[in-house]
């Protein structure tokens, strides 16, 4: 488990099934669109079991250990120190606070624990919720993909954002780091 | 098979990796697509399977008119629902014009990817050293939409990974203009 001020991160376990289930079915969750519609309760208890052998996704859960959202980590490549980092809150729970304490949580796994150099995210642009997580906890906006999501309807941009270790950016020509 | 007017664009066959593995030992190529060595053919057969079993990906050989190999290019992360794809093309023959065998590649990848299987966006990626590559996909339309600082590790330094993309609407309209009806005619089968 990982401390945060605010929140812990946990493992996720058998009893979240119907707590991810619920999130799942919230349409505007955009973390979930990676995950096809269940038509069966077989489907979910098969894409629990995927969620839980998957050491990158944490569940996000107030001190007293009340469910707010999910929080992972994935495509890592230790040869160049990257990785991607995800977050989610269910929408009845969408404390910037405690999201930011998550981020700031994870973040903090992935540049002293696991030694990354940088950390990738990737928002669409209606979720204004996430971007202003990410900003708070320095993340910096390094590009705009434009039409990359198809979402109600229309075709949306999505913003793609970075950290890095703490002055480890390296200096560009001309002077400063950018 | 995708004819156009100096290279063609196959199914990747079993029977290509002795050229794959030929490309793959070319590691100042390989620098360009953040490749690291493989030990053996076997390895790169494995990755060959799995590609070619993929329903998100897609991949071509790519010779010229004569038959001859030239490279591989593959359409990668297939996306059905947002109607996008990443478009790759890698030239292993170093003799001859291999921007110009890349460029028609592309061009033909393109028309492919928007007027076959109905794509609405494709992207490209290339570290920032590898100066071809940018070449390849400026001259076919594409625009810078992000960099990502510092993405890579290689030759004890950090290099940024570059983004492009190129909308079916931008496209259609760079058709229109002198050098997409250049690169239209030029592609087409003679």
């Amino acid at each position: 488990m990982l401390m945060g001020q605010k929140i812990n991160l946990r493992r996720i376990e058998p009893p979240d099934l119907w707590r991810l289930w619920a999130w799942h079915e919230e349409e505007e969750l955009y973390l979930f669109r990676q995950v096809r519609p269940f038509i069966s309760f077989d489907e979910v208890a098969a894409r629990f079991a995927e969620l839980f052998h998957w050491k990158g996704d944490f569940i996000v859960e107030t001190k007293e250990g009340a469910p707010l959202g999910v929080c992972s980590w994935k495509n890592m490549v230790f040869k160049n120190r990257t990785c991607e980092l995800e977050f989610q809150m269910g929408s009845k729970n969408q404390s910037e606070s405690h999201a930011a304490d998550a981020v700031l949580t994870m973040s903090g796994l992935l540049f002293h624990e696991l030694d990354m150099f940088r950390i990738g995210a990737f928002v669409p642009e209606s979720s204004a919720f996430n971007r202003s997580v990410l900003e708070k906890n320095g993340f910096e906006k390094d590009g705009i993909l434009r039409g990359h999501l198809f979402k109600d309807g229309a075709y949306e941009d999505v913003w793609t954002y970075a950290a890095f270790k703490k002055n480890g950016k390296r200096e560009k020509k001309g002077g400063g780091s950018d | 098979m995708i004819e156009g007017w100096v290279v063609n664009l196959r199914r990747l066959k079993a029977s290509d990796l002795r050229h794959l593995v030929k490309w793959r030992r070319d590691m100042e190529l390989m620098a360009c697509y953040d490749r690291l060595f493989f030990n053996a053919p076997d390895e790169l057969e494995q990755d060959m399977k799995r590609h070619m079993a993929a329903s998100d990906r897609l991949d071509f050989f790519i010779e010229n008119k004569k038959g001859a190999p030239l490279g591989i290019a593959f359409f990668d992360h297939i996306d059905r629902e947002n109607r996008s794809l990443e478009l790759n093309v890698m030239i292993g023959e170093k003799q001859g014009a291999i921007s110009f065998h890349g460029a028609n590649s592309a061009f033909l990848l393109v028309l492919h990817a928007f007027g076959k299987m109905n794509m609405r966006k494709i992207y490209g990626r290339f570290i920032e050293h590898a100066s071809q590559s940018k070449a390849l996909l400026e001259a076919v339309g594409f625009e810078k939409e992000a960099i990502w600082q510092d993405y890579f590790y290689q030759k004890g330094r950090r290099w940024d990974f570059h983004v492009y993309g190129l909308l079916k609407n931008d496209f259609e309209m760079f058709l229109k203009t002198p050098k997409g009806q250049r690169y239209l005619t030029a592609s087409q089968k003679r």
